[in-house]
């Protein structure tokens, strides 16, 4: 995986491991890798790779189990909540951009139907 | 320091290879020499087993003085700078190499002289000529075979003990130079420099020892050949480790 | 704790190292940053024990570095420094012969890494292939402190990322990890420190995630800041 390295790290790791999570790439109670083994496959310090978990943990999207390891939260709700979160913000993403260009929502919503229309 | 000797052997090991190689081939050309009866081969190829005596025993040490320059003034340094040995015992393993090998090379050729000794007394079958040969020596010869056991030993030991010196003050010299010129070109040729000055001057030390072919001189020589040795060895671990600069 | 105290190291009338206090941590990665000469070489001979100070102090642990500390930490110097007779084995042989946190295990495992084999002779080798050789044997070792200078040059990029897989495998809470290198992209991801030097000092350190989150600065970024002759770049 290739980072920015304008943006910390543990972010990107941890916006990557949620794409995994939502699309089901990573399925929901699976265990995930261990801290050093994450680092490995992704090439990161070990520390990152601990604070990534702890970032995931605290989002409850992914919990410890003594003697077990880590695994991905049980709980679809909370990965539909994600889900949700993080298609929010691809159309704020999507917004700030237009409105870069000095195009309202109403453009948007005016330019998406044109789209549908021309998928059909 | 077994597993320093063991590699430092080793870095040697083409020296040895060459002087085998030569001896054997000079010692191949006596053996014909005899059986074909030619004189002037038998006396030419005799000279040149003493000389390869001689000469074989400098090689081996300046073999060994040219491993130690190498080995403190190149990249390689690291090598042995890397590991946890201390100076002292860098500088031991090299010294013990050096006067083993001029021991072993020293015993080999000596060992091939009595053979060669005998083998020209069984060609020309004449002891006689031999011992009047000895007689004709001189009469150092004689005195030294006049000697009780004890003062022949310390004889040998003054003799042994002077080649340590010799490798001792080679090894410092080289030290001396490498510390001085930081690994300079002209790093070795000074290193000789101070070889030979200071050969000099132990020559000159131990020439004021009075000649008195008794167990008293060769005792005082090998003393002070001994002292020199630990002074030099002493001397040149403290030098590399002080000017350590890798 | 891997700590210099004030050290200065001098050659000659040049000021190489000058008055530089640094710590390093267990359990962390750090770049040491900085243009040929700045001293970063300098100042890890002198962690490793190599080179004596002119003044200040180098310790390991609270105890000044000599020979009982080069037996923890290892030290990869940027030139190729193998006896030339040996082969990738007999390098191998030679460091379980001196060091006792030497794994032949694990040292046939990064030959394999690597790409190499024991039976490669020494003289034989490109630089490329010694490049790779000189990591496998000191990565090889179970040290607690590992110092790589130039630990990427003059190997190929497939090599590079194997190596930066090597060193995030294996400092562990423990471990301190120190390279040098000039392609500072490459320790981007995978050092969590950085130490700028400068002229012999040392010009800054930072904890590169906190680099990123305060400044929205790469740590190649902040070199070009701080080394840059040009103002206001």
């Amino acid at each position: 995986m290739r980072f920015d390295p304008m943006i910390p790290i543990w972010a990107q790791v941890v916006e990557q491991l949620q794409l995994d999570m939502v699309t089901g790439r990573l399925q929901p109670g699976s265990k995930m890798p261990s801290g050093r083994d994450l680092a490995v496959r992704f090439t990161i310090n070990p520390n990152t790779a601990a604070r990534v978990y702890q970032e995931m943990e605290s989002l409850g999207l992914c919990e410890p189990r003594r003697g077990l390891g880590t695994f991905v939260t049980e709980d679809a709700g909370r990965i539909e909540a994600l889900r949700r979160q993080m298609a929010e913000d691809a159309l704020n993403r999507f917004l700030v951009s237009l409105a870069g260009l000095g195009m309202t929502p109403a453009d948007a919503v005016a330019m998406l139907r044109e789209h549908e229309q021309d998928a059909q | 320091m077994a597993k320093l000797l063991r590699y430092e052997f080793r870095k040697t090991m083409l020296a040895k290879i060459i002087m085998l190689a030569i001896a054997g081939t000079l010692e191949l050309i006596f053996v014909i020499s005899l059986l074909t009866d030619s004189r002037t081969l038998i006396a030419f190829s005799s000279l040149m087993l003493l000389s390869a005596a001689t000469n074989g025993i400098t090689f081996i040490g300046l073999w060994s003085l040219i491993v130690l320059h190498r080995d403190t003034n190149s990249k390689q340094s690291y090598m042995l700078f890397m590991t946890p040995n201390s100076s002292f015992r860098i500088l031991g393993a090299k010294v013990i190499e050096c006067a083993l090998s001029i021991l072993l090379v020293g015993a080999c050729f000596t060992a091939l002289g009595f053979l060669d000794v005998a083998l020209v007394l069984n060609h020309f079958k004449a002891l006689d000529d031999f011992l009047s040969m000895i007689r004709s020596l001189g009469g150092e010869v004689a005195k030294i075979l006049s000697m009780d056991s004890g003062t022949i030993i310390l004889l040998v030991l003054s003799v042994l003990s002077m080649y340590l010196m010799m490798v001792n003050i080679a090894f410092f010299a080289d030290t001396l130079s490498s510390a001085l010129l930081r690994g300079k070109k002209a790093g070795f040729l000074v290193t000789l420099a101070f070889f030979l000055a200071m050969f000099i001057g132990m020559i000159a030390l131990l020439n004021l020892v009075p000649s008195t072919f008794d167990a008293k001189e060769y005792l005082l020589r090998t003393a002070i050949a001994l002292g020199v040795s630990v002074a030099a060895y002493l001397g040149g671990a403290l030098l590399m480790d002080a000017k350590l600069s890798v | 704790m891997l700590e210099s105290k004030d050290i200065t190291m001098r050659f000659g009338k040049t000021v190489a190292v000058d008055h530089i206090s640094l710590r390093l941590e267990p359990g962390h990665i750090y770049a040491l940053l900085g243009p040929n000469g700045s001293g970063k070489t300098t100042w890890m001979k002198l962690a490793a024990g190599l080179l004596k100070p002119a003044s200040g102090e180098m310790l390991w642990n609270g105890q000044p570095v000599g020979i009982e500390s080069r037996k923890e930490i290892a030290y990869m110097s940027t030139e190729p420094y193998f006896y030339n007779w040996m082969t990738a084995g007999g390098v191998g042989k030679y460091y379980a012969d001196f060091f006792g946190d030497y794994d032949a295990e694990r040292f046939a495992d990064l030959l394999d890494r690597m790409e190499l084999t024991p039976e490669l002779k020494v003289k034989e080798m490109s630089s490329g292939m010694l490049a790779k050789l000189k990591i496998a044997v000191t990565m090889a070792r179970r040290a607690k402190v590992w110092l790589l200078d130039e630990p990427f040059n003059g190997i190929d990029l497939l090599a590079r990322d194997e190596i930066a897989r090597l060193i995030v495998e294996s400092v562990d809470k423990d471990a301190i990890l120190a390279m040098s290198s000039h392609l500072v992209e490459e320790m981007e991801a995978v050092a969590d420190k950085a130490v700028f030097i400068k002229k012999g000092v040392l010009a800054e350190s930072w904890d590169l995630e906190e680099l990123r989150q305060e400044t929205g600065l790469s740590m190649a970024d902040r070199y070009r800041e701080v080394y840059s002759r040009q103002k206001g770049v």
